[in-house]
């Protein structure tokens, strides 16, 4: 994957809230290729994992319906300054990507 | 975001824990697919995934567009109030595939999430959450109108 | 040229008013009518406040969902993080990318290319002609030795002007028309603008000035004025729009066989466009419907 993993995280507190933005085709297998017309494989990132210093605090399971790039948004607590978190996907190909971003 | 370096204790830990994840599969965490996750109606789906006797519930807040903008990217979001909330579910009902997402929440998470989906049709969606081992729903209904002039 | 397409207009906008919802306004009738560019966006804008009273001018960047509470704020929502954003990420490694000659578009534009976008198009007297962002790009590739960029193609200019334009981002559109040369060519854009076109016989005038606002099979339809501020644009938050492929959208959508993009009836046409959009702050890459 080209393009990384974005991550935006807001500390407000004792709460972090953590936005990711994902690049990824998210083909549902459905769609009709416009000039080939074939039908472009399915393709989608089904598997999510966060965690806040190490630590899984999330673990997703997604279907090919979550929209083309994807976006998640979720809390930490407790969140302080300094503490990294960290994500990682892997799509239905076996490929992978992660990111981490560090609380401010 | 440009990744500022860690102490490298907590870098050590981090790295170990991403080339777990991402280096082998994330399998290797242990990793089982939602039987849920199958092209078929809203209430196979269900109960593939053992939901079929949730509970309605108030305690789950649903928040999603009533008109969506535009099928192709419906921004939802699921907060639950339900004590020990341990999974937060999202269906779109009339979806060749219902089943969109599971999130299994673990200590140090909020029970809230918030994605963006795609929708087939207008439909309701559904938020299931798993709170004490028992399941809770609550739906709402998301009209998709792209069409006309914006088609 | 503006002779023909005026006759035109004339003999459709009496021709084409049999059942049509749409009411004609005032624009159609009033498109033979000399009027300069700042009593014509005046008059618009002064219309536009008597239908939407207490709307701030700033917010008419906003289009249709300056009028739609809830499509605002899933547009707030999508803004917040735009699925887009890497896009935008490969148009910058594109405006990066040194050319064959070493130089890059920030060596080859004026001021590094930074607050040009809302200063286009314009009317250059030498080649007397409208010039718009896209031909200056283009203008650098062609000094450089490189192949131009075609006007349709995402994939080159669609993404190099997504990331060019945001370093206009927050300028107030001041586009100029000084000249009697430039006046001509506002004043075949203006022409394009009133002529009814297409198997449908919609003029652009007619539902972007007499009917905005109003809802048109199940669409709000926006305002002219802040269209121009926001090129590209992402519809459905995955497909870039620069100005002159949403002008095709549009032709298609009336059944009118579209200019092609980069043509100078395009040019035209969005030099009197840009001109109703003066004043108003510049943001590159918005989503859109």
């Amino acid at each position: 994957m080209a393009d990384p993993i974005r991550m935006r995280i807001a500390r407000d507190g004792d709460v972090a809230t953590v936005k990711v933005l994902m690049p990824h085709p998210m083909e549902t297998g459905l769609r009709k290729d416009p000039i080939t017309e074939q039908i472009v494989p399915m393709h989608f990132i089904q598997r999510v994992v966060a965690t806040l210093n190490g630590t899984p605090v999330l673990d997703a399971n997604w279907s090919r319906s979550v929209s083309k790039n994807p976006f998640l948004e979720f809390r930490v607590r407790p969140a302080r300054a300094g503490d990294v978190v960290a994500i990682a996907w892997e799509d239905n190909r076996g490929e992978s990507a992660r990111a981490e971003a560090v609380i401010k | 975001m440009t990744p500022t370096p860690l102490p490298r204790p907590l870098r050590r830990r981090v790295v170990a824990w991403l080339a777990a994840a991402c280096l082998l599969p994330l399998r290797a965490l242990g990793f089982e697919r939602n039987p849920g996750f199958v092209p078929t109606s809203i209430d196979a789906a269900l109960a593939a995934a053992g939901m079929d006797g949730a509970i309605e519930s108030e305690a789950i807040v649903l928040k999603a567009p009533d008109v969506a903008e535009n099928s192709a990217i419906v921004h939802v979001e699921i907060t639950s109030t339900l004590p020990d909330t341990e999974f937060i579910y999202l269906f779109a009902e009339k979806n060749p595939q219902p089943m969109v997402a599971e999130f299994r929440r673990l200590p140090g998470m909020d029970p809230f999430v918030a994605v963006r989906i795609k929708m087939a049709e207008s439909a309701h969606l559904r938020a299931v959450v798993r709170a004490g081992g028992r399941f809770y729903y609550r739906r709402q209904e998301t009209r998709v109108t792209l069409g006309g002039c914006a088609g | 040229m503006i002779g023909r397409l005026r006759a035109a207009a004339r003999k459709a906008a009496g021709a084409g008013l049999a059942a049509i919802a749409v009411g004609v306004g005032a624009g159609a009738a009033i498109a033979d009518t000399p009027i300069d560019p700042d009593t014509e966006r005046a008059s618009i804008v002064r219309r536009f406040q008597q239908r939407f009273p207490g709307r701030p001018l700033d917010d008419y960047v906003l289009g249709a969902f300056m009028l739609n509470p809830a499509g605002r704020a899933h547009y707030d929502d999508i803004m917040a993080f735009a699925p887009f954003l890497p896009d935008i990420e490969r148009g910058r490694v594109l405006w990066e990318t040194p050319l064959k000659d070493g130089r890059t578009y920030a060596d080859c534009l004026p001021d590094g290319g930074r607050n040009l976008a809302g200063r286009l198009p314009r009317y250059d007297e030498a080649e007397a002609r409208v010039v718009t962002f896209e031909m200056l790009l283009n203008r650098c590739r062609r000094e450089a030795g490189e192949a131009e960029y075609r006007h349709d193609d995402r994939a080159t200019m669609g993404l190099l002007t997504a990331w060019a334009r945001t370093l206009s981002d927050g300028m107030r559109m001041d586009v100029r028309v000084d000249t009697p040369g430039a006046r001509a060519k506002w004043d075949a854009g203006r022409a394009l603008f009133h002529r009814r076109i297409g198997q449908m016989n919609f003029a652009c005038v007619q539902c972007h000035v007499d009917n905005a606002g109003r809802t048109m099979r199940m669409e709000i339809i926006s305002p002219v004025v802040g269209q121009a501020t926001h090129f590209p644009l992402w519809r459905s938050g995955e497909t870039l729009y620069t100005p002159h492929m949403r002008f095709t959208r549009c032709m298609e959508q009336v059944r009118a066989q579209p200019f092609p993009a980069g043509s100078e009836a395009f040019n035209n046409l969005e030099y009197y466009h840009a001109t109703l959009s003066n004043g108003l702050p510049l943001q590159a890459n918005v989503y859109r419907r």
